[in-house]
């Protein structure tokens, strides 16, 4: 004999033991009382195994060293402080032409049929240690095993072959020890369970003698177990009969929770799982659903309120929410409800889970959203730089000082990774065509070797991204997008393209490429040290090689001073950010990272599409008018515009500055004691000594206001940029 | 714990014509991942594509790995679900734990590609 743990104690179990066969040959109950039904059915075998809570202990097999703790019996069971409940558990997918649930002889009788016929069918039982634990959409069959979650993937069906349950009584005492199915009692008897003097109700059980009760069964007597029944027979008597096991086989309900979950699925129901259900008279008295443990009264009282429908009787008792998901309450629900005068409704709703898998056996084969890193993605890590998932990637907020970040920009040279960007390659006779038609700018007259900033407007004429269009030749150009844009410009191009059918070749070069923004007064001395010496002139761009590295270096500027963006192969980046960096040693060079850039650009004046802008942002509303050239013959947005300028404007993104520290983004801006708009971008000019916002301001009689308060204090309204108004920094 | 290396290789995108007409017979490995587009492992000559348009540029977008055929499906079992390719060879793309993929499944290993910057949380999910 070997031996298990139960509650600290050591159980013997016999080979072929289920863990509450054993329990019971010991004479313990897992739960204290309750029907027994041995086919995992039921929620009163539930217990903690190996750390894992709600475990039908029936469906367990019993193995040596299995530790086994009952569920406290007036409060949920504790979450469980063992490595057990939090460990990896992995999902196994698995393909096959057809899922049997069940391997009953059903179930066996269809799998070798279907198996004759060629068919890879994989069978799944409970009991040899597969319990479906739910179907979905795929379809898709997700299985607990003791090594793990299978995910089982079939391509023609499911077929659900799980039986019949066994009704249990719902009388006063039906949550005592020595209550058990008909089918139970079989079993428990078979496995030398001594069941002491039995009285059946209902079909008695096979291969055990026992006192057939005559009569109906109107209540179960007892201290913690079975003592007695009372019953009243056919002349109205009520009469009581000793026992020490009333064993119950009063009818059978389809095992079909797992079909009805596969509602619109390939789910064929088969056996007795498709089966007329019995439905038991109407209860009177008792526990009905032994989860939620909600009683029959309990039921009257919620049905008096108005909640006569199946679903919302579930819903004001929680009978049906527990651990077996109404498999031995919802006959009872049923006829409950027609015995009111409600006609036999439809069984509940299924939903996945039937089981209660841990937090890990849920997660099993599920991954979070990946955030993608750059090349320098460890660079910035070793340089201490605090990272957030900005636009989508992994990006330096800081690298500890953002005002040295700032004055590096401003006074001497400082790199940015700026991989992130989106980066496309657009070529092919209808190259232009197509961006003629995307942009609102004239395309046709950036000249090869040139690029112009540019908006990205949707139909509505409202803004969707913006980034450079840079020309490579005749009917070749560079796109550029925002980090965060990048994906949905993508998108928005590569539909345009189709739908106009436009031969055009189109490559997204954003993960392929690195680039590493230059910048600062310095930025110039520091490309002549990395054998730039020809640098390209503002708004122009050109191949060279920069620190022995082959670049395109395109000269644009988003902070406000000189700037050059280097990309180059994202298998260079590391050596060519290392590179940049020794030839910059004398002259102050550091990295800056998205937070010192959030004001660098706010200084300029420039927007943050999805930051500054809203989804009806308009080129007019956020005073962007001199990107739309409206005499162009036609772009996506502009009849938009042309009508949307008709309307009188009523809301500006405009600038302002104050006093005193940045406010929140966000922020609200008040006329006097009227809401007259909020702060979309906020930060404090070192330059300045005060801060400086962009944010959406409401015309007032047609006319901005000028005098405004934000945060408690006086702001005034100013115009963008609010550094270098001339551009001189950038451009000379 | 599979080690991600950067691959060097050449993007061709063309028109389906010049791809399917092109001579990759002297290539290595050519993945198609568009009917337009190909990846190629190692080198391609321009004028090799019929197509004056053609973007032919070289690319460093993916690392990879190439892992025993046994170890990969076992890798796979639990990190795809979706039916992976019978044949030998086979190209397949998709996402494995939540990741775009390309696979490459010769006879007794697997290229398995990536975007280089998915590679940190790839190889932790293989792991």
């Amino acid at each position: 004999m070997s031996h298990f743990i139960y509650n600290g104690k050591s159980i013997e179990f016999k080979k072929g033991d289920s863990v509450l066969i054993a329990l019971q040959r010991d004479g313990i109950h897992p739960n204290g009382g309750g029907c027994i039904c041995l086919s995992g059915d039921c929620p009163h075998c539930i217990a903690t195994v190996d750390g894992i809570p709600y475990v039908r202990t029936c469906q367990i097999i019993a193995r040596k060293g299995i530790v086994i703790n009952s569920h406290p019996t007036d409060q949920p069971p504790p979450v469980p402080n063992d490595e057990n409940q939090y460990k990896n558990i992995f999902a196994r997918n698995i393909h096959c032409d057809t899922v049997v649930i069940g391997a009953g002889k059903t179930g066996k009788s269809v799998a070798q049929k279907l198996e004759k016929k060629g068919q890879e069918v994989i069978m799944l039982e409970a009991t040899e240690g597969k319990e479906v634990v739910g179907i979905y959409p795929g379809p898709l069959v997700v299985v607990r095993t003791s090594k793990g979650m299978l995910h089982v993937h079939p391509s023609d069906e499911i077929i659900v072959a799980t039986g019949a349950a066994e009704l249990h009584p719902v009388v006063p005492g039906n949550d005592l020890k020595g209550i058990v199915t008909s089918r139970a009692a079989t079993q428990l008897n078979e496995a030398g369970v001594d069941l002491g003097r039995v009285i059946s109700v209902g079909a008695p059980p096979k291969g055990i003698l026992s006192k057939e009760l005559e009569g109906e069964l109107i209540e179960i007597e007892g201290k913690d177990k079975v003592e007695a029944i009372i019953a009243i027979d056919s002349n109205g008597e009520k009469k009581r009969f000793e026992c020490d096991t009333v064993s119950i086989g009063i009818g059978l309900y389809p095992r079909d929770v797992l079909a009805r979950m596969g509602n619109d699925l390939p789910v064929r129901i088969v056996g007795d799982a498709g089966i007329k259900p019995d439905i038991p008279p109407c209860p009177k008295s008792g526990i009905v659903c032994h989860c939620a443990n909600v009683t029959v009264k309990d039921m009257d009282s919620v049905r008096n309120l108005g909640f006569e429908e199946l679903e919302l009787l579930k819903r004001g008792t929680l009978a049906g929410t527990g651990t077996c998901q109404g498999s031995i309450c919802l006959p009872y629900i049923r006829s409950f409800l027609a015995d009111k005068g409600k006609k036999l409704q439809a069984p509940f709703t299924a939903r996945p889970v039937t089981r209660q898998p841990s937090v890990g056996e849920m997660a099993a084969g599920s991954y979070y959203w990946s955030t993608p890193r750059t090349a320098l993605d460890g660079v910035h890590r070793q340089l201490g730089a605090q990272m957030e998932r900005l636009g989508g990637w992994w990006r330096p907020w800081n690298y500890g000082d953002t005002i040295e970040e700032y004055r590096a920009v401003r006074e001497t040279v400082s790199l940015c990774d700026v991989s992130t960007l989106g980066k496309m390659l657009i070529s092919g006779p209808d190259a232009l065509k197509l961006l003629e038609h995307l942009y609102p700018t004239k395309v046709s007259t950036i000249k090869i070797g040139r690029s112009r900033y540019a908006l990205l407007l949707d139909e509505r004429g409202y803004v969707l991204d913006d980034g450079m269009i840079c020309r490579d030749g005749e009917s070749r150009f560079t796109l550029s997008f925002t980090s965060g844009g990048a994906t949905f410009s993508e998108l928005w191009v590569r539909d345009w393209a189709e739908s106009m059918n436009l031969d055009v070749r189109i490559l997204n070069q954003t993960m392929s490429l690195g680039a590493i923004n230059v910048t600062g007064p310095l930025s110039m001395e520091l490309l002549n040290r990395a054998g730039l010496h020809n640098p390209p002139k503002f708004l122009h761009h050109t191949n060279a090689v920069v620190a022995d590295i082959e670049c395109r270096v395109y000269r644009l500027s988003f902070t406000g001073e000189k700037s050059f963006e280097l990309h180059h192969s994202a298998a260079d980046s590391v050596k060519l950010w290392n590179r940049l960096f020794e030839y910059g040693k004398d002259l102050g060079i550091k990295p800056h990272g998205l937070e010192a850039l959030m004001i660098l650009r706010l200084e300029k004046g420039h927007i943050v599409v999805g930051q500054d802008t809203d989804f009806d942002s308009t080129p007019r509303r956020i005073n962007h008018e001199w990107a739309v050239k409206l005499d162009k013959a036609d772009f996506i947005g502009k009849q938009a515009v042309l009508r949307t300028n008709k309307v009188k404007i009523n809301r500006q993104l405009v600038g302002f500055e104050m006093d005193g520290p940045a406010p929140n983004e966000g922020t609200v801006i008040w006329d006097g004691n009227n809401y007259a708009g909020y702060v979309t971008s906020s930060g404090f000019s070192l330059h300045l000594n005060k801060s400086v916002m962009l944010g959406w301001l409401n015309l007032i009689n047609g006319e901005l206001p000028s005098k405004l308060t934000i945060d408690g204090r006086p702001a005034n309204r100013v115009k963008t940029p609010f550094y270098d108004p001339e551009g001189t920094r950038a451009r000379f | 714990m599979p080690d991600f290396k950067r691959i060097s290789a050449t993007r061709v995108v063309a028109t389906p014509k010049a791809i399917e007409s092109a001579d990759w017979q002297k290539n290595e490995i050519v993945l198609p991942l568009a009917k337009d587009e190909v990846l190629v492992l190692g080198k391609v000559d321009l004028n090799d594509i019929n197509d004056p348009h053609a973007l032919v540029v070289p690319d460093s977008e993916f690392v990879g790995t190439w892992v025993a055929s046994n170890e990969a499906m076992k890798l796979l079992e639990r990190t795809c679900s979706w039916k992976l390719p019978i044949n030998r060879p086979a190209f397949a793309q998709g996402a494995i734990a939540e990741i775009p993929v390309k696979l490459w499944f010769e006879k007794d290993r697997v290229l398995i590609l990536t975007p280089g910057p998915y590679a940190i949380d790839l190889e932790e999910r293989l792991s």
